[in-house]
């Protein structure tokens, strides 16, 4: 069991962190004509380690189904999160 | 980002494009069957109304296996195979090995058991060649039909082997000349369909899927052209290769060398302590038992179990047959643990996606939808630049008729298996006849309508079959929800559940307005208004 929800808590928290990055991409926002906003490289490159900080750490602590299982649950996370287009900026 | 120049940019187009165009239907529909095929183990128990044991291999085996041992020739017990069925009942295979004329290689030959654990009475007994036995039980005609399909396409052996290796070759390829194609992977690796142009949000939807589900195309990709060739082609390969030849020094470097023959009679050590000290060992209980040599001096069980939980692979243990003794484990490949058998044991899991239970299985489904949709959306986007010729407008309507008819065919032959389980008429013949007539509807609806409707009309079709599928189960002697709860037959209602849901899914795709139609040549659109 505690394998199982530290596999869950870990594709919870990379998925959050995937939905700030996508929140903040500068590729997507001027793709869909929203207004830049103030986030720096550093603060997207913390938000990548900490998206795929919870994957190693399954993998540090032995669990290798759940590193294998996160790989694949992040796979299709990440394509949902990025599928949906955000709300269009009001002109 | 991959800097490539512009002249082969576009070879690799080509490359990426024409593999899809010559093998990118088939390979949907190895995919898709594949995807299906994951939760084989459930869509059996469901097709057999539940389980009569929740867990056959947990039960108490010895007496029973006792019992049945005299009743079958002396050349049988050379080697018995025990596992459980998607029914829940005990199965045992009591075999020999011998020269099958018709083939005119070393085939199992013997009697399979199958026995109701409950009072250990013998449900049905079929004696014949391995491919024949394990395929006469009518119970398991559904999920049989569709792993097939999913590993040979149906095709002779070794042939269909062959051809689904080469499949996932393609998918290889595929995933390949696409990363390097792609020169702003990583950039885009967000970037959600554009709404201004409905071109390029087509476009924007195959590269995101394409680029998310890309680790697993390669790893699907190769574990499944692995499975299809290793046993066809490689072994055989190997045998010429590195042991000159001789495929018995082959053999017992793969799987060990066999022990010294004994053909005293001996009494067997209880089974049942055995496979306990076993599932003590491996934290799970087993999901096969293979004994050589029963009733012998020199008699072997080897114990298999599947992955507890955190790990990947499970483990097989091996005990003497006559006193019970444990003699430890026995690796998947070779005779000691080694780096060759860490990566032969890591193919199973990768590719079956069954190391987790239910939550392993959903993702692995998931990723391969997600293949079908990159499939699928990238035939349609190579065709919607080609849409004006006829050729490829007709191939057009193939790529509709294969994306909707696969799951059509497959519900289809769903429906046929469970009338022809409740009329008692051979349900292996009627669910691949239910498969192939479905196939032919969705042809004649491919051909006739014009390609517009063609989309809609097999979506309706699709989400009526699946809706309808629960209801065809039940009428035909199939548990209702309450029963199967009740005995903790959580597979049958969550097929049942899953039916409805896609059903609703694909008829409210049916009947919403149909974006996908913009790929769709201007002639033929307004043909139909």
């Amino acid at each position: 069991m505690t394998f199982l929800w530290s596999t869950l808590l870990s594709c919870f928290v990379s998925a959050l962190c995937l939905v700030w990055l996508a929140r903040y991409n500068p590729r997507r926002r001027r793709a869909h004509g929203l207004p830049k906003v103030d986030h720096t490289i550093f603060a997207s490159r913390i938000l990548l380690v900490l998206s795929i900080a919870p994957g190693v750490a399954l993998l540090l602590l032995g669990h290798s189904a759940g590193f294998v299982l996160w790989l694949g649950a992040i796979s299709i996370l990440g394509w949902w999160v990025a599928a949906f287009p955000p709300k269009r900026a009001s002109r | 980002m991959i800097a490539l120049s512009k002249q082969r940019t576009r070879r690799l187009v080509a490359v990426h494009g024409w593999s899809a165009v010559v093998f990118g239907l088939f390979l949907y529909v190895v995919i898709l069957t594949g995807a299906i095929a994951v939760f084989s183990q459930e869509i059996g128990i469901w097709s057999a109304g539940g389980k009569r044991v929740a867990e056959p291999m947990a039960q108490e085996i010895d007496s029973v296996l006792r019992d049945l041992s005299p009743q079958v020739p002396e050349t049988y017990l050379e080697d018995v195979g025990v596992w459980g069925s998607a029914a829940g009942n005990l199965v045992a295979w009591f075999h020999t090995h011998k020269n099958n004329p018709d083939s005119g290689q070393i085939e199992d030959y013997g009697k399979l058991i199958e026995i109701d654990l409950n009072n250990g009475s013998v449900l049905a007994s079929y004696e014949g060649w391995g491919e024949q036995v394990f395929h006469a039980n009518p119970v398991s005609a559904l999920d049989d039909f569709i792993v097939d399909l999913h590993v040979n396409l149906h095709a002779p052996s070794p042939w269909g082997l062959y051809a689904t290796g080469i499949l996932g070759f393609v998918m290889l390829v595929a995933a390949i000349s696409g990363l390097l194609m792609h020169r702003h992977m990583i950039k885009d690796v967000f970037l959600s369909p554009r709404r201004d142009n409905p071109g390029v949000a087509k476009r924007d939807r195959h590269v995101l899927a394409g680029t998310w589900s890309l680790l697993f195309s390669f790893i699907l990709g190769f574990t499944g052209a692995f499975f299809s060739f290793a046993g066809a082609l490689g072994l055989p390969l190997v045998a010429v290769t590195a042991f000159g030849g001789d495929q018995v020094a082959m053999i017992e470097t793969l799987v060990g060398a066999p022990q010294v023959e004994d053909a005293t009679p001996a009494p067997m050590a209880n089974l049942d302590a055995m496979k306990a000290q076993s599932s003590a060992l491996a934290k799970s209980t087993p999901t096969f038992i293979s004994i050589q040599h029963w009733g012998r001096a020199d008699a072997q069980v080897q114990i298999f179990h599947p992955a507890p939980a955190g790990h990947l692979n499970g483990s097989t243990h091996v005990f003497a047959g006559g006193d019970g003794g444990y003699k430890g484990t026995k690796p998947q490949l070779g005779n000691a643990p080694s780096a060759g058998n860490a990566v032969f044991s890591l193919m199973g899991p990768l590719h079956f996606g069954h190391f987790a239970g239910v939550f392993s299985k959903i993702i692995w489904v998931c990723l391969g939808l997600a293949s079908c949709y990159v499939i699928a959306s990238g035939m349609r986007l190579w065709l919607q630049k080609r849409s004006k010729r006829l050729l490829w407008q007709r191939l057009g309507r193939g790529v509709d008729m294969t994306v909707y008819g696969t799951p059509i065919g497959l519900a289809g032959a769903a429906h046929a298996f469970f009338f022809a389980l409740a009329s008692g008429n051979s349900a292996h013949g009627w669910t691949a006849l239910g498969f192939l007539g479905w196939a032919a509807v969705v042809i004649f609806i491919g051909w006739v309508l014009p390609w517009q409707r063609v989309n809609i009309a097999l979506k309706v079709l699709l989400a009526l079959l699946l809706l309808t599928l629960p209801i065809t189960r039940l009428l035909c002697g199939g548990p209702d929800w309450f029963t199967a709860l009740e005995v903790g037959d959580i597979a049958v209602v969550g097929i049942d559940l899953l039916m409805l849901a896609a059903g609703v899914f694909y008829l409210v795709c049916g009947f919403a307005v149909n974006k996908t139609q913009a790929w769709l040549p201007r002639s033929s659109a307004e043909a139909v208004q």
